[in-house]
């Protein structure tokens, strides 16, 4: 019984230890993580309402950090149900066969003020491919928020099968935008 | 052929007006017709001209109208019953309802569908409303509804001038014709 709550003392004691280099930040439920594509020569706006963000980071030491971003695909939302319907088809994200996508990331830059860059890699469908995501974090006591957006192609994942690479009605690059509220 | 209308036809800028826009309501038809029948990724073109079309013909409809109010009418036939000038008048009336209404229905149920309107990827229009996906079948609806509205309307509005022309043999069509010679100066 000792040995075990000494264990318990610890291992909190090291859990500790590692929160003060980059701290584990629980996502608040008003976190978003959007995307911007352009349709038929319009911008058309959506969401992923499903995501987890395993955020590991220090402004006062961002090497230590470490972000683990898992999205559920199917909760894609861009406010038109066909639409959704067709985005988590094979042409598309093929749901069923790759559910999630992912982003990791373990090398941390500043960038000056409170701007920092992550160098890390995104994994939609079967690629997985190096991705800088620019972001801004700004800490205020135990609340924090991360927020940022960058720019990729559709096509390099293959988001877009068949005739859906031609980008006459639906445009290669999309916008994707993050803004985490965060609480440790 | 002057510009403007005179008391014997419409000029010219009221009858370009008047054609063009004939013409591409009858292609907003083809194109919907091609929507219907076509794969999504043809649709996204297929209807993106489609509401680009539909905007142009608001503007040219619009121009019209601001045309029409501007300058005088020709003159209708000669001992005209009253009834038959009512009628004409609320016809075109409701035509150019339809042909306002037809465009705006559209967009809203583009915008209801969080699906912005480009015009041919020149600018892209502002939403009437925030994405509202239970409006987009009403809206379906209502859009198929005027197009049925407006196809009666319009083949009252030719029977209308074929019967003028055929039968009354009076110079009614030909004031929106080009280049026809009037029966009476």
């Amino acid at each position: 019984m000792r040995s075990m709550l000494l264990l318990a003392i610890t291992v909190g004691g090291a859990a500790q230890a590692q929160d003060s280099a980059a701290p584990l930040w629980q996502t608040g439920a008003d976190s978003t993580l959007s995307f911007i594509g352009v349709q038929q020569g319009a911008e058309l706006e959506g969401r992923f309402e499903s995501f987890d963000a395993q955020i590991r980071f220090a402004p006062e030491a961002p090497a230590a950090g470490r972000f683990e971003v898992i999205v559920a695909i199917a909760s894609i939302d861009t406010d038109y149900d066909d639409r959704d319907e067709a985005l988590r088809g094979p042409e598309f994200f093929d749901v069923e066969r790759w559910p999630e996508g992912r982003f990791v990331a373990e090398r941390f830059t500043s960038a000056g003020g409170d701007a920092y860059e992550a160098e890390g890699e995104l994994t939609l469908r079967d690629r997985t491919l190096p991705l800088t995501v620019p972001f801004t974090f700004s800490a205020e006591g135990t609340d924090a928020t991360l927020a940022g957006e960058v720019a990729i192609s559709r096509l390099e994942f293959g988001i877009g099968q068949g005739e859906w690479t031609d980008t006459t009605y639906v445009g290669d690059e999309v916008i994707v935008r993050f803004h985490l509220d965060l609480q440790r | 052929m002057q510009l403007g209308n005179t008391r014997t036809g419409y000029g010219l800028v009221a009858q370009s007006l008047h054609w063009i826009v004939a013409g591409l309501v009858v292609y907003q038809f083809v194109l919907a017709q091609r929507a219907e029948a076509a794969s999504l990724f043809q649709q996204l073109g297929i209807l993106g001209r489609h509401k680009s079309i539909g905007l142009t013909i608001f503007a040219l409809a619009a121009l019209r109208l601001a045309w029409n109010l501007a300058s005088s009418r020709p003159d209708p036939p000669e001992h005209e019953p009253r009834y038959r000038l009512i009628l004409a008048r609320a016809t075109h009336a409701v035509l150019y309802a339809l042909i306002f209404l037809l465009p705006v229905s559209g967009w809203i149920m583009s915008a209801a569908a969080n699906t912005p309107v480009s015009y041919f990827g020149w600018f892209t229009l502002p939403n009437p409303v925030s994405p509202r996906q239970e409006w987009v079948e009403p809206l379906q609806a209502v859009h198929g509804a005027l197009f049925a509205t407006l196809t009666a309307i319009v083949i009252i509005h030719s029977a209308a001038a074929l019967y003028h022309h055929f039968v009354l043999k009076d110079d009614v069509l030909r004031h929106m014709l080009p280049g026809l010679r009037r029966r009476k100066s």
